[in-house]
């Protein structure tokens, strides 16, 4: 006999009210952890809740200067967007290198930012884009940048009770996203970088977020390279510099797609491909 | 021999071989109607499962199943201490309490359903006492190291005697203390998952009237399957019948642990009178199956400063893992051990070493793919430090018709390579590029191409009996009905069998069908393997099917009121030679055959003519032919990063005869990916004897991301010994493209590569080791 | 708990465990084998499926998820006994060989022509990245999706009236 029930919410507040009654309910949006979880043992039986129907849970849009992204959004949607692929490149970039086209379909960005893994893919370019995540609970609703709702592997400041609504984050054309992987499709990041900035008519830096994954616990904002940037016009010096603190921000080990030593000599590379595809984008 | 092909295609005269037509089990496949095991159900079927050991080495010191055995749902659990016979063939375990590897069981469960099967399984309660173990052939060759194989007349500590194999040829010692120059290197390779789509699965459904246990599963061979179950249930072949499942892909390796799985759901099935599916996950199909040998290869090499090779010798010792039963590779290793060329003197020695790690054993290529990397990287770096451009080293060593081999085996038959390499080297301009790669000024992204050439022996050769039974027959309705010992594994062998027939009896394919594989319906042929089907396996339905054709001509003359000779079958009817009226339908022919009486099926033996080699000697005519073959490869190399894009691979391929060329083609363009993993992706993973890459969420084959455009030269040659002139291409289509990337790295690069795979984090942790000896150097190194 | 689908264009319905995937769902209760589970974590595409209109695999989507959705597996491409136009293809350029990835090509392939009928072969090579094959090296297979969707490009025939 199953240990496990099921129930489908058709709202926020119907799920927050079944969260509620059931803390430790398992929130289901497009499946595609929950079901190795449960194949491999380690999902705690239980409610297993599916939140993939409420509507306004899903989407890309944006209004009043933010793009809101809900939480069961598909990556596969994500990596379509028109919009993205302007106004945050570094994100729509991340869905087209994330899995494959057909578990695209099913992953939700929800899902890969409450999963939580050191390697996730949309991780670093929200981090690098200023996301933040937005969380309901009877409470009300709270906003976490990004990098302090990531607390490390599989872990974050998500609340029992609370329900990850969404991301949202200011447009930023000049953004771009670089993965090394272990092949070209369907892999698990050996290391990624996002770089999303603002320059001025001079070619000044005059906001910059970077961002790694895989490179640390969790997805790691660059303070020491962004700082490196900041209000600087990009020379060989510049940039030398700040591929430098890159060293300095970053916590690479070994692991099984990648030694510490090959994390160290390449982290500066893909930062700096991303920083030239991201500086020299036109909008 | 011309290239097969577009526009200046051979024509070797033949109507239904020689030619694309399409398989014959593509409409089963394509509509998900084909059957493999684990689709399979029977009223009454239990599930059944199997307890890996959670250590590389241990001894179990209590099991008590008495909590699982009550558990609702659950109708069996036999522990090693409850069957009669613990040890299988080659070593294997069936069960066992002294577990050498992370792939061996202690106990098996068969409950209703999948809930029961989990909860018997974790009920068992099993207490270890951890061994130490030994994961490499260094620890397991050092002084003092845990045995495997405690007492074992076969083993010299960790050595398996019985895997020795050698070549002698000339005197070494002697060339060596003559020779200009003398060469020593050391390269190796990891272990290679086969990575087949299907799990292993198998279903056992016994008659207890009869006493006959029928299995049903996706076996490479079903005969050998078959005397596992056999084995393990101590009851007769006969009474024991293994049919073969659509075979999910094998590449070798759905054999041990095929076997053991059927044997395992057998004795479950005759402990619950029901019958039984096991299924095995993709982890524990990765743990416990076998995979391509680790190989360590020593050689010195004596050459003069002309360039002539004067002398080659080669240790081979191989991880073998903690059970083996793959001796006969060794022979073929020590032929092919020198590659394609000619060396006076030759000295080879090949073993192999237990450990406690995960088992090897056949894959793709046999031992080739490993040899081929070192053999021609070993050339490769012989001609760079005598200053030489390593194609002229390389040709004026090679193999040349009526030249002698390495094994000393005189090569009467025609060898195309020439042919090929000059053909492959213009499609490619594979002498320009590769010099202005070598020269080009340094950056981040590199190109280089490289080549690999090789030859294989088609079939089993001296290694064992080459011998197979096929048979035909007709029916009454004019279908014919064909039956092999020789199975599909996927590679299209039904395909070709029923072109090879259609040729023989001159009748359309499309009134042809293929049975079995049944254990029960035709003798053991052996196992389907050594790219031996259409070369060898072949002969046998080819045999069968003209005694067969004789018997028809009878019958069509004795309606014709002619002589037999009078009378010939041409595509699908018979006719009175020289009446052109007088013809008569197949069909006709075969209806009034029936009825008055005549044979009507003909089952055929076929075993080749005895090859005249001394395994003792190390030496003599090894193979009835060879295959010849050479692969150009072309990379990217971004030195920042280290990936190596694969842009493209070039193959030429003496086919002999072509059978089928899009089968072929098929099968080429599989080898190439698969001899690229072996080269630039697939690494396994393992911790303590576990594997870590235990699945395909780690475990990197290539994708259709990674597919490199791949151009196929199609070339035939006239060696008769194989089945209208077949020649091996299953094996050969994957040998030599590790071989000619890592070339082709080598003159992006500089780098000499001694270790594969190398994934991008080897080869970063390389070129940062080049870039701190001094990036000059690099420079220095390429030719 | 109970499932409604529509399966291959029938309604069905189907006693399931809330934790059982699709794949489980499909094979062991609705006893439709042609979708395989070669992985079990949503790497190796064997198991792929249409589900309302998108390629998924089935494997890492829990069945109870699919209440009242429409799932087209192989079983439901051929009519009466007639082959689908894509199926007829990957026969023809010898796109199969152990044939135990095949179906979840084909469901791939048909996915995307329905949404992209004019796909190129590096969209085709891209959209079928998430289904691995070992024997075919995938040109074949590439082969025959181009071919099926340049003939899907072609003009129709005009229709009688």
């Amino acid at each position: 006999m199953s240990e496990f029930t099921f129930c489908s919410v058709f709202s926020i507040d119907e799920a927050l009210m079944k969260l509620a009654q059931e803390p430790g309910a398992c929130v289901v949006a497009g499946g595609t952890d929950v079901t190795l979880r449960i194949r491999e043992g380690r999902q705690r039986p239980g409610l297993l809740l599916d939140i993939s129907r409420i509507a306004e849970l899903q989407g890309i849009r944006e209004e009043r200067g933010y793009i809101h992204i809900g939480a069961t959004t598909t990556l596969a949607a994500i990596a379509s967007s028109e919009l993205l692929a302007a106004k945050a490149p570094a994100l729509y970039e991340a869905a087209n290198r994330f899995a494959d086209p057909n578990t695209r379909n099913r992953a939700t960005i929800g899902g890969n930012i409450v999963n939580a893994s050191p390697g996730a893919d949309t991780p670093p370019p929200l981090c690098a884009l200023g996301a933040e995540v937005l969380l309901r609970s009877p409470k009300g609703t709270r906003c976490l940048p990004v990098w302090e709702y990531l607390l490390g592997p599989n872990r974050t400041a998500l609340l029992p009770g609370e329900l990850v609504l969404g991301v949202r984050f200011k447009p930023c054309p000049h953004s771009a996203f670089i993965k090394i992987g272990l092949r070209k499709a369907m892999a698990i990041s050996v290391e990624t970088a996002a770089v999303a900035l603002e320059k001025d008519e001079n070619g000044v830096i005059t906001a910059c977020g970077i961002a790694f994954g895989a490179l640390g616990p969790k997805a790691l904002r660059a303070w020491n390279t962004e700082k490196a940037l900041l209000n600087k016009r990009p020379s060989n010096a510049v940039l030398a510099a700040a591929v430098a603190a890159v060293g300095t921000d970053i916590q690479p080990r070994d692991g099984l797609r990648g030694t510490k030593e090959y994390r160290y000599s390449t982290a500066g590379v893909i930062f700096e491909r991303a920083f030239l595809a991201a500086y020299h984008s036109s909008i | 021999m011309p290239q097969f092909g577009d526009g200046n295609k051979t024509d070797k005269g033949f109507a239904y071989i020689n030619r694309s037509v399409p398989r014959v089990d593509a409409r089963d496949k394509v509509t998900g109607r084909a059957k493999y095991a684990a689709d399979l159900e029977f009223p009454g079927m239990l599930l059944g499962g199997a307890l890996f050991s959670p250590y590389a080495h241990a001894q179990v010191v209590r099991i008590n199943a008495d909590k699982a055995r009550a558990l609702p749902g659950v109708r069996a659990v036999l522990t090693f201490e409850d069957i009669k016979k613990e040890k299988s063939w080659g070593y294997y375990t069936y069960l066992s309490g002294r577990l050498r590897y992370r792939g061996d069981v202690t106990a098996i469960v068969a409950a209703e359903d999948w809930h029961a099967l989990q909860a018997g399984l974790n009920a068992i309660e099993v207490e270890y006492q951890e061994l130490p173990a030994v994961f490499t052939v260094e620890e397991a060759l050092a002084e003092g190291a845990p045995l495997v194989h405690e007492n074992d007349p076969e083993c010299e500590g960790n050595i398996w005697s019985h895997s020795r194999y050698k070549v002698r040829k000339g005197d070494v010692d002697e060339a060596f203390a003559h020779c200009d120059r003398i060469i020593e290197r050391e390269y190796r390779t990891e272990p290679v998952e086969h990575a087949y789509m299907e799990p292993e699965a198998a279903v056992a459904v016994p008659d207890s009237t009869s006493g006959l246990m029928t299995v049903y599963a996706g076996a490479v061979n079903p005969y050998f399957t078959r005397r596992w179950v056999a084995d393990v249930l101590d009851i007769p072949r006969a009474k024991t019948r293994v049919i073969q499942q659509t075979v999910g892909g094998s590449f070798g390796g759905k054999e041990e642990l095929m076997g053991l799985t059927a044997a395992r759901a057998a004795l479950l099935a005759q402990a619950t009178d029901r019958p039984v599916k096991m299924l095995v996950s993709r982890e524990q199909s990765i743990a416990a199956s076998t995979k391509r040998h680790p190989f360590t290869m020593k050689y010195k090499l004596g050459v003069n400063n002309d360039g002539r090779l004067q002398a080659f010798q080669v240790e081979v010792i191989e991880n073998v893992g903690a059970f083996h039963m793959h001796e006969f590779m060794n022979f073929r290793a020590s032929v092919h051990a020198a590659g394609v060329y000619e060396i006076p003197n030759v000295k080879v020695d090949v073993y192999g070493v237990f450990t406690n790690t995960v088992t090897a054993g056949a894959m793709r290529g046999y031992s080739s793919p490993q040899l081929i990397f070192g053999s021609e990287q070993l050339y490769e770096e012989t001609a760079a430090e005598l200053g030489m451009d390593y194609m002229d080293f390389k040709r004026l060593n090679m193999l040349k018709p009526g030249g002698v081999n390495a094994c000393g085996q005189a090569m009467d038959s025609e060898i195309i390579l020439p042919e090929i390499l000059d053909t492959l080297f213009e499609k490619t301009g594979f002498e320009t590029k590769r010099k202005q790669y070598a020269a080009q000024p340094a950056g981040l992204i590199r190109k280089g191409i490289g080549m690999a050439m090789f030859y294989r022996g088609c079939g089993l050769g001296a290694e064992s009996p080459d011998a197979s039974a096929g048979f035909v027959c007709v029916h009454d309705d004019g279908s014919v009905m064909i039956n092999s010992g020789i199975v599909e594994n996927g590679q299209g062998m039904k395909t070709s069998f029923t072109q090879i027939v259609a040729e023989t009896l001159s009748v359309s394919p499309d009134i042809i069908h293929f049975i079995g594989a049944d254990t029960h319906t035709i003798p053991d042929s052996g196992i389907t393997a050594a790219s031996r089907s259409t070369v060898m396996g072949a002969q046998s339905v080819k045999l069968a099917a003209e005694e067969l054709k004789a018997y028809l001509l009878e019958t069509a003359a004795m309606m014709f009121h002619a002589k037999p000779e009078q009378v010939e079958l041409k595509e699908g009817l018979f006719h009175l030679i020289g009446v052109p009226d007088a013809v008569i339908p197949f069909q006709v022919v075969c209806n009034v055959h029936h009825w008055t009486g005549q044979q009507a099926g003909v089952m055929r033996w076929y075993k080749p003519p005895a090859l005249d080699y001394s395994m003792e000697q190390g030496g003599g005519k090894a193979f009835p032919t060879y295959a010849y073959g050479c692969v150009i490869a072309e990379v990217e190399v971004d030195t920042a990063t280290g990936e190596v894009d694969v842009k493209k691979v070039t193959c030429g391929h003496d086919l002999g005869t072509v059978i089928n060329d899009k089968i072929v083609e098929g099968q080429i363009y599989g080898g190439v990916l698969m001899g690229q993993g072996f080269a630039v992706m697939e690494k396994l993973v393992m911790q303590n004897g576990a594997i870590r890459t235990n699945n395909f969420d780690t475990y990197m084959i290539a994708t259709s991301m990674d597919l490199p455009d791949i151009d196929v030269v199609l070339f035939e040659s006239s060696d008769e010994a194989g089945t209208y002139g077949a020649k091996s291409v299953g094996e050969p289509a994957t040998e030599g493209v590790a071989a000619a990337i890592i070339s082709a790295i080598k003159n992006a690069t500089g780098l000499h590569i001694r270790s594969i795979p190398v994934t991008k984090v080897e080869l970063k942790a390389l070129l940062n080791r080049q870039n701190a000896e001094g990036g000059s150097a690099a420079a220095a190194a390429r030719e | 708990m109970l499932l409604h689908i529509i399966l291959n264009g029938k309604p069905i319905t189907a006693e399931i465990e809330p934790e059982q995937t699709l794949l489980s769902v499909l094979r062991n209760d609705l006893k439709h084998t042609g979708a395989k589970q070669g992985c079990g974590v949503g790497e190796c595409g064997a198991c792929t499926v249409v589900l309302d209109g998108r390629a998924i695999k089935s494997c890492t989507v829990l069945a109870a998820q699919c209440e009242g959705s429409e799932v087209l597996t192989i079983e439901g491409l051929a009519k009466n006994n007639e082959l689908h136009p894509l199926q007829r293809a990957f026969i023809d350029h010898g796109a199969i060989q152990c044939g135990y990835c095949t179906a979840g090509f084909i469901m791939t392939a048909l996915a995307l022509l329905q949404r992209k009928p004019n796909a190129t072969r590096g969209e085709i090579q891209a959209a079928i990245s998430g289904n691995l094959c070992r024997c075919t090296g995938y040109v074949q297979i590439i082969d025959a999706i181009e071919a099926y969707a340049a003939a899907l490009g072609e003009p129709p025939a005009k229709e009688g009236l």
